[in-house]
């Protein structure tokens, strides 16, 4: 078990990781629209009494980021966890903790 | 124990390409059937933001760029468009009626006031709501008229009645009496999606009245469109006055428009526009779809209608086909219409008022006339 742990634990880190950036991306992108949408960014940015680029600059920026959700982050998840199986299953199938009722038998007989 | 780099690169390749596949078109059109199917939640987070800027709106105008035209248009769009998205969320749930009437009264106050749009009041000498010359076209006045109409349906008792009843028949003798079916919007302009908002405020005074205008609407549609239907089956943005040759070229952001104006008044009509918008006009993509600005063989750059063009599909375009896809029954092509509405739209909400963080008060005001798209 301890092997496999060691074995698991860098593809465990990177699929932590990279859930954690998902939601910290969702997180600033839902905050930086918030921002956009309170300020008006097409108003700022047309003059509705004076130029503000806050808002239209948060919005592109929330646009920006919720382009990298949609299409790049879901799949980095997906193959951070598909790699995380794989080598957790080829972990067990190398480590004499691991055997499992088959190996067992196969032994016995 | 490392997993062989090909392996690794090939099940990057089909992770992404599952996501890709399935996770934006899920997110982003999560709500595209309630809107479809007219949900009133879904409806009113979008209502209660437009009519609350509107109401917190001081002055007339919204935008100071300096351009008289664009601030006096721009203006007029929001009103007219708030109007019509709150009607006909109205019309669609009578409970609202008195949470958005002061929203809708308030447009319409100020949507009727020449201030307003003091560029037309310039070039005509005279703003069209307080009169009209022999032979001038003031063809803006159709998405003026076409708002009163919808206040008329929703407040019976406004006090806008009498000058709707006298911009409708000014403005149906206008059509009627052109051999083409168009008239200028400014003096030495003739814009045919204008027209259309025209001819739908003529067919909306007559829903809201009960007077009949059927005949002149059929007459005004057969002369419209041997005019300005380009072969492609979209209109043509501008012709030169007097003639049917085009100044510019059959676009999808009028197209679209046209379609959900003419829907208030020939059904007919409006379903040509719309086909030919999903026939020539539509790009689709993992459940996306996009309009194509220029129909085939045309090209050009983006401007005020279109707004942002990119790889062909305009912003304009895509965002006008939601309303004609509705009003003309497509379901298909509103839901993936409103996915790509809600991919670069940037849906949030604030401050207790819902609204897209790319698309500002205007943005909000023209979504929310497209997504409650009633029937034709």
């Amino acid at each position: 078990m301890t092997g496999e742990r060691r074995a698991a634990g860098p593809e465990l880190r990177r699929l932590i990781t990279s859930v954690a950036l998902a939601l910290a991306g969702a997180l600033v992108s839902w905050a930086l629209a918030r921002v956009a949408v309170a300020g008006d960014a097409v108003g700022a940015l047309l003059g509705g009494g004076g130029f503000d680029p806050v808002p239209a600059l948060c919005a592109v920026a929330a646009l920006g980021l919720r382009l990298w959700l949609l299409f790049v982050a879901p799949g980095v998840v997906l193959y951070r966890a598909v790699m995380l199986a794989v080598v957790a299953a080829r972990a067990r199938g190398r480590s004499p903790a691991a055997t499992g009722p088959g190996d067992l038998a196969r032994r016995r007989s | 124990m490392r997993v062989a780099a090909k392996w690794r690169a090939l099940c990057l390749v089909a992770s992404v390409g599952l996501a890709v596949s399935t996770v934006p078109r899920l997110i982003c059109g999560r709500d595209a059937g309630r809107w479809y199917d007219g949900d009133l939640a879904t409806q009113d987070s979008l209502a209660r933001g437009v009519a609350r800027a509107v109401l917190a709106h001081e002055g007339t105008v919204f935008y100071r760029t300096g351009e008289a035209r664009f601030d006096g248009q721009s203006a007029i769009a929001i009103y007219q468009m708030a109007i019509l998205g709150l009607g006909q969320v109205v019309l669609e749930h009578p409970e609202r009626r008195d949470e958005y009437l002061p929203a809708i009264r308030s447009a319409a106050r100020r949507l009727v006031d020449p201030a307003t749009h003091r560029y037309a009041r310039r070039v005509y000498g005279r703003h069209g709501v307080s009169g009209m010359g022999r032979g001038e076209g003031h063809a803006y006045l159709g998405y003026i008229d076409l708002a009163l109409g919808m206040v008329r349906l929703v407040d019976p008792e406004t006090p806008h009645a009498r000058l709707h009843d006298r911009l409708t028949a000014q403005l149906a003798a206008r059509l009627d009496a052109s051999p083409r079916g168009l008239i200028e919007t400014y003096p030495g302009e003739t814009w045919p999606p204008d027209v259309a908002a025209v001819a739908g405020a003529v067919g909306l005074h007559g829903r809201a009245t009960g007077a009949d205008h059927r005949e002149l609407l059929d007459r005004w549609a057969a002369r419209f469109a041997a005019c300005a239907v380009d072969r492609s089956g979209y209109l043509v943005q501008r012709v030169r006055s007097g003639t049917c040759r085009p100044l510019d070229a059959p676009r999808g952001s009028g197209t679209a428009v046209a379609a959900y104006f003419v829907s208030f008044a020939h059904p007919a009509l409006s379903r040509r526009l719309h086909d030919a918008l999903e026939r020539e006009g539509r790009r689709s993509l993992l459940g996306f779809a996009g309009v194509r600005e220029y129909a085939r063989g045309h090209s050009g750059p983006g401007d005020v209608n279109a707004g942002p063009i990119v790889l062909g599909l305009s912003v304009g375009a895509t965002g006008f086909a939601l309303g004609a896809a509705r009003a003309n029954g497509d379901r298909r092509l509103f839901v993936e219409l409103y996915r790509t509405a809600h991919l670069f739209g940037v849906p949030a909400g604030a401050s207790g008022r819902r609204g897209f963080a790319m698309g500002g008060v205007l943005g909000d005001a023209l979504l929310l006339a497209m997504l409650t798209a009633r029937a034709a």
